[in-house]
């Protein structure tokens, strides 16, 4: 578990860890921001912080509740994340979230429950946990983790104090990237087709997602030489099937960009330019839309919590690509 | 680590910590206990992370001091079957405890110290005294009645009281209500109320004997610790404000009576049988010098009962659930009882004859 925030997050450490000494900090914090910039690294950070017993900038790491943390556990500690294998936090774990607040810290000091996504709360869930998360017992923290505030009730984002990290600056934290990625990779690049979010971008460069992009790369070159899509789909991996969406989507964000402005120092996936220059070709820029908007909607439905048949999404989607590309 | 001691010696207190450890526990340390052994003492400590509770014994001999965290059953099934009056050797050799015992020898894993939750010491704010017997007496007056899993969650627990002079339980689950008080050498200004909650009640009464020794309570913003010579408990209290139970006694009973209790609770079992099994009703009728109990279920079997009593007054009928009368019966330990009523609709007050330190407020029910 992280303790330390990450460099470019330091102005709002620096903000929240004062709130935190002047006795300021609201009990409920919804931290926002995309995912892959950083958010659960700043709320682990400022768990370790609220709950350790020697704080000095950051969680001392030495006491007892920050050997506990480490160890992987802290008794004053409650996350709730979906269960497995499910989309949508439940009602059971909320009416546990309510009976921890309903008793006093074990250790004494702080309780802290961390929900996230928060936005997986599905509404019985969220309106269960209304009458906590408004007036909880003293020396509560609640922190709500969400990427999409706005897919939350609005009487949930009410109560909670809104802090939204906005995409970090490049110069701030091309630094650590080149440290977290290996030799030799290009740090810029893949900051670059992350869209600038450096955890993202951490985890696009890494081996298993070179692959999967490289894979992708492939099929929509054989695409726009006419290969048939559902064979084409049948080799995809089922499981990777957001993954697969959020490339997809990410290069119809940049083939439009392209085919508006022709300006290729905008594009994120500069590797790509041969295929988008291709498919630009091929389509109108209000098809291309239309098919971010499906394939935003099939996103959406995954997010949601539908239980769609990835193998249908799929070729769904390579055939309408595959019908623009060729077009 | 290192260190002996005889199985008696550690088998008291360690089948006590061992009770409070739950048996399904999802974090692994949980279902240890925690061993610490100084220059003389030897403390175990087992937590479920509601209720704490270290156990002391003294060990023959030391050879190390130290500390180490080992599966709690595991060492008590272990020291249970070891033949009487063994000596066990504990020691601690690469991360494992070792336990030798005659030509026995047994090795545990151990778990890393500093990951068991145990509950530090130097958070109370206030400290007193009470005799065991009365901090056990107002327990079991009072427990009975409190709430189980209710949503309102400040009823799940015993409201402790503490004052000048005086210690008060009180306890209700929105149906019955139940106060004790008693005096004690004690003062504490402002007065302290705590809610303790009910697993907290049910395992401190369990360490509590009659007797008129002293326990030690410390009082915190987070905890109450109860400490005597050979334990040390904790539990976490109830984040919440205890409804005001004083506008709940209802005043102006004029219907009072007062009857055996042994037989008026025989009495109440008997007709209980009848009763309908989910709401549990009775119907009591209350006339000149006699009782009458009556029940009936949904299968039309009926229950009727008369008592003699000495009461003169209006007539009056009105029911109740038979469970919290019989209950109330029970935690009572006078030979008669005292009920005052004044309607069907109102609560009817429960209590030594002339009043004890104990009330009961049980409400009535529509038949």
């Amino acid at each position: 578990m992280d303790m330390i925030p990450l460099p470019w997050q330091q102005s709002h450490w620096e903000r929240l860890t004062r709130l935190q000494d002047e006795g300021q900090l609201p009990h409920a914090l919804l931290l926002s921001g995309a995912q892959g910039a950083g958010t659960q690294v700043l709320a682990d950070a400022l768990v370790a912080r609220t709950l350790c017993r020697a704080p000095t900038s950051t969680a001392c790491g030495q006491c007892h509740s920050c050997q506990m943390l480490t160890a992987g556990y802290h008794p004053d500690l409650l996350r709730v994340s979906p269960a497995e294998k499910s989309r949508q936090i439940r009602i059971d774990p909320i009416r546990n979230v309510n009976a921890f607040v309903a008793q006093t810290a074990q250790q004494g000091g702080y309780r802290v429950i961390v929900l996230q996504p928060a936005e997986a709360m599905n509404v019985a869930a969220s309106n269960a946990l209304l009458k906590s998360l408004e007036e909880p017992g003293e020396r509560t923290l609640f922190i709500l983790l969400a990427d999409i505030p706005s897919r939350m009730l609005a009487t949930i984002r009410s109560r909670c104090q809104h802090w939204a990290l906005a995409v970090p600056a490049p110069e701030e934290c091309l630094s650590w990237l080149r440290e977290a990625l290996d030799e030799g990779a290009d740090a810029m690049f893949w900051l670059r087709v992350a869209g600038g979010l450096p955890l993202l971008a951490r985890e696009l460069a890494g081996a298993e997602s070179r692959v999967l992009r490289q894979e992708l790369q492939e099929l929509f070159d054989a695409l726009v030489r006419g290969s048939e899509p559902v064979a084409e789909a049948a080799r995809l991996d089922r499981q990777a099937v957001e993954g697969i969406l959020w490339y997809g989507i990410a290069w119809l964000e940049d083939l439009i960009r392209l085919g508006l402005s022709g300006d290729t120092t905008q594009v994120r996936n500069p590797d790509l330019l041969p295929l988008y220059r291709q498919a630009v070709k091929n389509a109108r820029v209000r098809d291309w839309f239309r098919l971010l908007d499906y394939a935003r909607e099939q996103r959406r439905l995954l997010v949601a919590g539908g239980n769609p048949n990835p193998q249908l999404v799929l070729e769904a989607w390579l055939v309408r690509w595959s019908a623009l590309l060729r077009s | 680590m290192k260190f002996s001691i005889s199985r008696e010696a550690l088998l008291r207190p360690l089948t006590l910590v061992a009770g409070v450890v739950e048996r399904r526990q999802t974090l692994p340390v949980l279902s240890n206990v925690l061993i610490e052994v100084q220059d003389t003492q030897l403390s175990l400590t087992g937590t479920d992370l509601e209720v704490e509770l270290i156990g002391r014994a003294e060990p023959s001999q030391v050879d190390e001091p130290g500390s180490a965290t080992v599966p709690a059953r595991k060492l008590m099934d272990i020291c249970k079957s070891l033949p009487e009056q063994s000596e066990i050797t504990f020691a601690l050799e690469d991360g494992r405890a070792v336990l030798r015992a005659g030509r026995s020898r047994f090795t545990l894993s151990t778990l890393p110290v500093a990951e068991f939750p145990n509950i530090e010491d130097g958070q109370g704010t206030q400290e007193l005294s009470l005799p065991r017997g009365t901090l056990k007496h107002l327990i079991d007056a009072t427990a009975f009645a409190m709430a189980q899993q209710d949503v309102r969650y400040y009823l799940n627990g015993m409201l402790l009281e503490l004052g000048r002079n005086l210690v008060r339980t009180v306890a209700t689950d929105g149906h019955r209500l139940a106060v004790c008080s008693r005096s004690a050498d004690i003062d504490i200004e402002p007065a302290q109320k705590l809610i303790v909650p009910r697993k907290g009640v049910l395992e401190l009464v369990r360490l509590l004997d009659g007797s008129d020794e002293l326990v030690g309570l410390t009082l915190g913003a987070n905890h109450l610790r109860a400490r005597t010579g050979e334990f040390t408990f904790t539990s976490k209290l109830v984040d919440g404000k205890f409804p005001d139970y004083e506008r709940v006694v209802p005043k102006g009973g004029d219907k009072v009576f007062i009857a055996e209790r042994a037989e008026l609770r025989q009495v109440l079992s008997r007709t209980s049988i009848l009763s309908n099994e989910k709401y549990r009703g009775v119907r009591l009728n209350l006339e000149e010098g006699n009782l009458r109990v009556m029940a009936n279920n949904p299968e039309q079997e009926e229950a009727e009962e008369n008592v003699s009593l000495d009461y003169s007054g209006d007539t009056l009928e009105i029911g109740f659930n038979v469970g919290y009368l019989i209950d109330v019966l029970g935690a009572l330990d006078e030979d008669r009882v005292q009920m005052t009523l004044s309607d069907s609709n109102s609560s009817a007050i429960m209590e030594e004859p002339g009043g004890g330190d104990a009330l009961y407020v049980v409400m009535p029910m529509r038949l």
